[in-house]
C-alpha cells in the first residue's frame, strides 16, 4: 500500500526520470540517424565539386577532402571572381588562389600536403599576398614555403589587379 | 537491482556515445606529438620519476612509455594509449553507479541526476582530452577510495586504500587531495579509514612535498596564462604585474577554480557568462550551466548543513562527504594556485556529484511533504534541474566532437609551420609524420549540425 507521501515522492522521480529519459532517447535517435542517413544535414558538412570553390569558401576540410579523392595541390585550377579576376576566367595555382582569396588555413594546408612551390607565379606567391596587404599571409609564406623575398619581388603590372598581374594577364 | 538496470540504461546512450566519440577522435598535433616524443627519446623510464619539472606525472610518463617500447605497430600503440584514458571514464560512471546502487524510483531519479552532473561538469570535460586525461585517472579512484572507507576496516582494504592514492598521485598530484580527506575520514570515523591508514597517507604527503621541494629547481613564477575577470594575462605581463606580491593573484585562482566546480563560473579565472551578459550578449548553454550548477550548490549547502547538524554526537555518512566536499574543493583551489583551469576541480567533481545524489534526494523528499501549490513548483523545479545537468552531460558529447574537430583541422594546418620550427627534432617530426594518417583520417568526429537553438543549450556558437 503506497502512502500519499510515498506517491508525492515517486511522481517527483517519475517526472526527473522521464525528463533524463527523454534526452537520452534523442541521443539514441540522433545516433541512429547517423548510422542510418550519414548524410543527412544533422551530420553532412558542406562538399564541393572543385578546389577553387572549397579554396575561396575557406573550407579546409573539404579542400583536403578533394586531394585525397585525387586532386592535385600542384596542377592549374580555373578560378573566377567578380574582383580578382575582373570575371575572367583563368588558370591558377590552388596555392595562388588561396593567397589571392587570403585565407591562411587552405595556404598552410597546401604547404603541408603536397604543394610545390616550383612555378614562377607560386614563387611569388608572397608577393601577391604583399600586393593584397596581407602582410601575416606573406610573412608565412617566406618562411614556410620559401617565397621570394619582398625585395626581389616584380612590380605588379596592374596594381589593381594583382593576381591577373602575377599570372601574366593584362587588359 | 532493478532501479540499478534502469539508472544504467538511462546514462548508457551517453556514456557510450561518449567514449566512442573518444575513440575516434585524432589525437592533436600540439601536445601529443611532444608526449610521445618524450617517451621515444628514452631508453628508461627512470627520467620520468626525477622530480625536477613543474608538471611531475611519472606514473602516466612510465604507462605511455611501456607502451611506446613495446613491440606493436603504431596503430597499435595509438590504441593502447586511447584505452589507458577511455578506461578511467568508463569505470568512474561504472563504480559511482554501483556505488549508489538506487533501491527506490527516488534514489533512481537521484543517481541518474548525479551521474549526470559528473558527465556534465566542466571538471570532467576539460579532463577528456586525450591524450592529457591524466585526472581522469584518478577519479575513479576517488570513487574506489569513498567505498573502501565506508566498509568495515580490513588489512587489505588498507592497503588498497593506500595503494589507489599512490596511483593517483602517481598520475598527476591532483592526487594528493584524497590524503586531507581520508585523514579527514578518520578523523570522522569512517569505518575503512583506520589511523594506521591515516598515518601512512600523512607519512606519503609530507614525503612527498618534500621531495618536490628538495628538488625544485627554477621554476617560472606563473607555468601559464590567467585568466582574470575578463581578459587574459600571458605570463611575462603576470609576472611583470603580480611578481612581487603573487598571494593574490594565487588566491583569486584558487578561488576560481573552486566556483567553477560550484557554479560553473569562471571558467579559467575568466568571468564569461557575466561577460555575455554586460554585453548582452547572452548564451542560452551558459544561462543553463550557471543557473544548474547555482540550484545544485544552494540544494548540496542545505544538505550538508543539514546533515551537520544532524551529526553532533556521532557522524553520518551524509556528514562525512559533505566535510570531503568541502576538503576536495579546498584541496583542487589549492593545487591550481598558480593557475585556474576547469581541469583542475576534476577531483572535487565527483565529491561534488556524489553530494548531489543526497542533496537531490533529500531536496525532493523535503518536497514531497510540501504544500500543494509549494509541491508542485519544487517538484517541476526538480525536472528542470534533471533535464538541465542531462542537457549539459549531452553536450559534454559536443564539446568531445569540437576537440575531435579542432584536432583534425591541426593536422591540415599545423604540419608545415611544425617541419620548420622543429627541424632540429628528427623524433619529434618522424613520430608526427607517422600520425598524419591517423590525424586525417576519413570520418573523425564532427559537431553535430542540430538546429541553432538546439545547439545553443550545449555549447558556444
Amino acid at each position: 500500500m503506497t502512502t500519499p507521501l510515498e506517491r508525492r515522492q515517486q511522481v517527483v522521480a517519475l517526472g526527473m526520470i522521464a525528463a533524463m529519459a527523454t534526452l537520452a532517447l534523442a541521443v539514441v535517435l540522433v545516433e541512429v540517424e547517423r548510422w542510418h542517413q550519414p548524410l543527412s544535414r544533422l551530420f553532412a558538412y558542406p562538399s564541393y565539386s572543385s578546389l577553387a570553390d572549397a579554396i575561396a569558401a575557406d573550407d579546409v576540410e573539404a579542400t583536403y577532402a578533394l586531394l585525397r579523392a585525387g586532386a592535385s595541390a600542384n596542377d592549374a585550377i580555373v578560378v573566377r571572381d567578380p574582383a580578382l579576376t575582373r570575371g575572367r576566367s583563368v588558370p591558377v595555382s590552388p596555392l595562388v588562389w588561396a593567397v589571392a582569396t587570403q585565407h591562411r588555413r587552405p595556404v598552410l594546408m597546401l604547404l603541408a600536403h603536397g604543394a610545390r612551390i616550383e612555378s614562377d607565379a607560386d614563387k611569388a606567391a608572397s608577393c601577391l599576398a604583399d600586393a593584397v596587404g596581407n602582410a601575416e599571409l606573406a610573412a608565412l609564406l617566406r618562411k614556410y614555403g620559401n617565397t621570394l623575398p619582398r625585395e626581389k619581388c616584380p612590380p605588379p603590372r596592374d596594381a589593381a589587379a594583382p593576381l591577373l598581374s602575377l599570372i601574366g594577364v593584362t587588359d | 537491482m532493478k532501479w540499478t538496470a534502469a539508472v544504467s540504461l538511462i546514462i548508457a546512450p551517453v556514456l557510450i556515445v561518449l567514449l566512442v566519440t573518444l575513440w575516434r577522435t585524432p589525437y592533436p598535433v600540439t601536445e601529443a606529438v611532444a608526449l610521445f616524443e618524450d617517451v621515444a627519446r628514452v631508453s628508461s623510464p627512470a627520467r620520468f620519476w626525477v622530480p625536477e619539472t613543474s608538471y611531475y606525472r611519472p606514473l602516466f610518463h612510465s604507462t605511455l612509455w611501456a607502451i611506446w617500447h613495446a613491440n606493436s605497430s603504431l596503430d597499435t600503440k595509438l590504441a593502447l594509449v586511447k584505452v589507458v584514458h577511455l578506461a578511467p571514464i568508463l569505470l568512474l560512471v561504472v563504480v559511482f553507479v554501483w556505488y549508489l546502487r538506487p533501491q527506490t524510483m527516488a534514489a533512481a531519479a537521484a543517481t541518474t541526476l548525479a551521474t549526470a552532473v559528473l558527465i556534465g561538469s566542466p571538471g570532467l570535460r576539460d579532463n577528456l582530452e586525450i591524450p592529457l586525461s591524466y585526472t581522469a585517472m584518478a577519479m575513479p579512484i576517488v570513487v574506489l577510495v569513498w567505498m573502501l572507507v565506508h566498509q568495515p576496516a580490513q588489512r587489505w582494504r588498507s592497503a588498497a586504500i593506500v595503494t589507489l592514492v599512490l596511483i593517483a598521485v602517481g598520475f598527476k598530484e591532483q592526487g594528493l587531495i584524497l590524503i586531507p580527506v581520508l585523514v579527514a575520514a578518520w578523523w570522522m570515523r569512517a569505518p575503512g579509514a583506520t589511523r594506521t591508514t591515516a598515518w601512512t597517507l600523512v607519512a606519503i604527503g609530507v614525503a612527498y612535498v618534500a621531495m618536490r621541494l628538495l628538488w625544485r629547481g627554477k621554476w617560472p613564477l606563473f607555468e601559464q596564462s590567467l585568466g582574470l575577470g575578463f581578459s587574459i594575462v600571458e605570463t611575462p605581463d603576470a609576472t611583470a604585474q603580480f611578481g612581487a606580491f603573487p598571494y593574490f593573484i594565487f588566491a583569486y585562482n584558487s578561488a576560481s577554480t573552486i566556483a567553477n566546480v560550484l557554479f560553473s563560473e569562471p571558467t579559467s579565472g575568466l568571468f564569461y557568462t557575466l561577460r555575455d551578459i554586460v554585453y548582452n550578449q547572452i548564451q542560452a548553454w551558459r544561462i543553463i550551466n550557471l543557473l544548474s550548477s547555482i540550484v545544485l550548490t544552494a540544494a548540496i549547502v542545505w544538505w550538508g548543513v543539514s546533515s551537520l547538524r544532524g551529526a553532533r554526537d556521532q557522524w553520518t555518512t551524509d556528514a562525512r562527504l559533505f566535510v570531503a566536499l568541502a576538503i576536495a574543493l579546498l584541496g583542487c583551489g589549492a593545487l591550481s594556485f598558480d593557475y585556474s583551469r576547469d581541469r583542475l576541480g576534476g577531483m572535487a567533481v565527483v565529491f561534488y556529484a556524489l553530494a548531489a545524489y543526497h542533496a537531490v534526494y533529500a531536496v525532493a523528499a523535503r518536497v514531497a511533504m510540501a504544500p500543494r501549490r509549494l509541491y508542485v513548483s519544487g517538484a517541476a523545479a526538480l525536472v528542470m534541474l534533471a533535464a538541465a545537468w542531462e542537457i549539459r552531460a549531452i553536450g559534454t558529447i559536443e564539446w568531445t566532437r569540437r576537440f575531435a574537430h579542432r584536432n583534425e583541422i591541426e593536422w591540415l594546418v599545423e604540419l608545415a609551420p611544425r617541419r620548420s620550427e622543429f627541424a632540429d627534432r628528427r623524433v619529434y617530426l618522424d613520430i608526427m609524420e607517422r600520425m598524419i594518417a591517423q590525424g586525417t583520417r576519413p570520418g573523425s568526429p564532427k559537431p553535430t549540425r542540430y538546429p541553432q537553438w538546439v545547439a545553443r543549450t550545449m555549447v558556444p556558437e
